[in-house]
């Protein structure tokens, strides 16, 4: 029992760790969007495809915390921000491989982290989300 | 188990995905250089160490003068000392200017130092002697670069709002600015003139040089302040562009290439430091190309490898017989053996 409840809080505490991380980074691209469409145009990878990310990839963000915050898409949401935070990791490392401006469109503190600081608190989020996904039981959220 | 597949393919995906989008994206025309470089190797002899990013290597009087625009070390000018192989402040600016400091351009004398801030677009002498500034003179409008030629004389170059680039006259004793008349044709076919042909300048006894950072030109104008005509580099670019935001913010293009970062001059010979990429912050290989001053034909070309950002070239100069190569963690110093 008291294995559970360990297990259960430590859940909650990633739940809400990677959910605070995607609303503040989604809020913040959503009111400094003019930055963040600045940031994108500056991006080797991403100039030509800005259109395409400067307002679909904040409302995915949203989306994923929705589904954090719901016990019913809890899981789905682990598996959503597991692929955003991926996809942004890869992004920023290949980005830093073909131009100096490394790229970091996250906003807030976020832009404030030099390269190796912010791939690190990538992984640090990586983990605990795939702990998380591990440690995901359908038995702790059913009514 | 199912849980292990699903975190695999999510991983797979994601890479897949931006492994593609680099695929696309790595669209950067490249630089062209007209004919295979005739590389010289130098012999280093020393290195000297700075414990901070310096900028703007200056030589008077045979020592190395600094300054940098890093946290703390902004709005100083260093003389390094080679007996304790370290950069040592000179004058700090803060405490006699009331604004913040980044000092652009400057020229030191026996007496004087002349210096730019890029902080208040000001232009400022100062009183070695009696360790005074003499005045902060505010420029009318906001100025790119300055070639200081004297006090009644100075070239200023900016760029107007339809991005044509504007050069003066500047007189710093009254404050004044005079047009100074260029060839228009030499515009042709660039976007965002102003902008493409920002560049470093540099000067021997007859002429002054603007290389400009993305163009493969020079524009030259005597001592005198007058345009004479342009000179071509030994390569071919694609054309300069930015980008503009919804609400019209100008983004300089990242696919632009701008390789040009560096020149020096003698009554002899022109030198460009060069990026092999196009890009003055990318690992790599860099050169400096060296050009006949009579009649500008490529003559050869020092070859330096950056492995690291700090190994990246950022300026050289040349004093008596050696090369001195600034990066941001040292000096580097070559036998100058006829380059």
């Amino acid at each position: 029992m008291k294995e559970m409840d360990f297990k259960l809080l430590t859940l909650e505490i990633s739940r809400y760790a990677i959910l605070v991380l995607l609303l503040y980074t989604g809020l913040h691209k959503i009111f400094d969007i003019n930055f963040f469409e600045e940031n994108l145009l500056k991006s080797n990878l991403l100039s030509d495809y800005t259109i395409y990310v400067k307002y679909p990839l904040p409302i995915v963000e949203i989306i994923i915390c929705f589904l954090l915050f719901f016990d019913k898409t809890f899981l789905k949401g682990l598996y959503s921000s597991l692929f955003l935070l991926l996809s942004f990791t890869f992004y920023l490392i290949a980005l830093n491989n073909f131009s100096f401006f490394y790229g970091c469109s996250c906003g807030g503190i976020f832009n404030e982290m030099d390269y190796v600081e912010h791939v690190f608190i990538n992984i640090f989020f990586i983990l605990i989300n795939i702990i998380s996904i591990y440690l995901y039981n359908d038995k702790y959220y059913k009514k | 188990m199912k849980k292990t597949i699903y975190i695999f393919l999510i991983s797979i995906l994601s890479f897949i995905i931006i492994t593609i989008l680099v695929l696309i994206s790595n669209k950067k025309e490249s630089l062209v250089f007209s004919e295979e470089r005739n590389i010289i190797k130098l012999k280093k002899t020393t290195e000297l160490n700075l414990d901070n990013k310096y900028s703007q290597i200056n030589f008077y009087k045979d020592n190395i003068y600094l300054t940098s625009w890093v946290g703390r070390n902004q709005g100083k000018i260093f003389k390094y000392n080679i007996n304790l192989n370290k950069a040592e402040v000179i004058k700090d600016f803060k405490k006699f200017v009331k604004s913040d400091i980044i000092i652009g351009e400057y020229i030191i004398t026996d007496s004087l130092i002349y210096f730019k801030n890029n902080s208040n677009n000001t232009f400022n002498k100062f009183n070695i002697i009696t360790n005074e500034l003499v005045f902060s003179k505010e420029f009318k409008f906001m100025i790119q670069r300055i070639f200081f030629v004297n006090e009644e004389n100075s070239l200023v170059t900016t760029w107007d709002e339809k991005f044509t680039p504007k050069y003066y006259k500047y007189n710093l004793e009254k404050n004044t600015f005079k047009d100074i008349e260029y060839n228009k044709n030499i515009l042709d076919g660039i976007k965002y003139p102003g902008i493409a042909l920002d560049g470093k300048f540099s000067s021997n006894n007859d002429y002054i040089f603007l290389t400009p950072y993305s163009k493969n030109f020079i524009i030259k104008f005597d001592h005198n302040l007058n345009y004479i005509d342009t000179l071509n580099l030994n390569y071919s670019l694609p054309d300069y562009n930015l980008l503009y935001t919804k609400n019209q913010t100008a983004v300089i293009d990242p696919k632009n290439i701008s390789p040009n970062i560096f020149t020096n001059v003698d009554n002899n010979y022109y030198y460009v430091l060069m990026s092999e990429s196009g890009n003055k912050d990318d690992i790599g290989t860099y050169y400096i190309d060296k050009y006949d001053m009579n009649n500008f034909k490529y003559l050869t070309s020092f070859k330096t490898e950056a492995k690291s950002i700090d190994e990246i070239p950022r300026e050289f100069r040349f004093n008596k017989n050696k090369l001195f190569i600034l990066n941001n963690k040292n000096i580097t110093i070559y036998e100058r053996d006829g380059f």
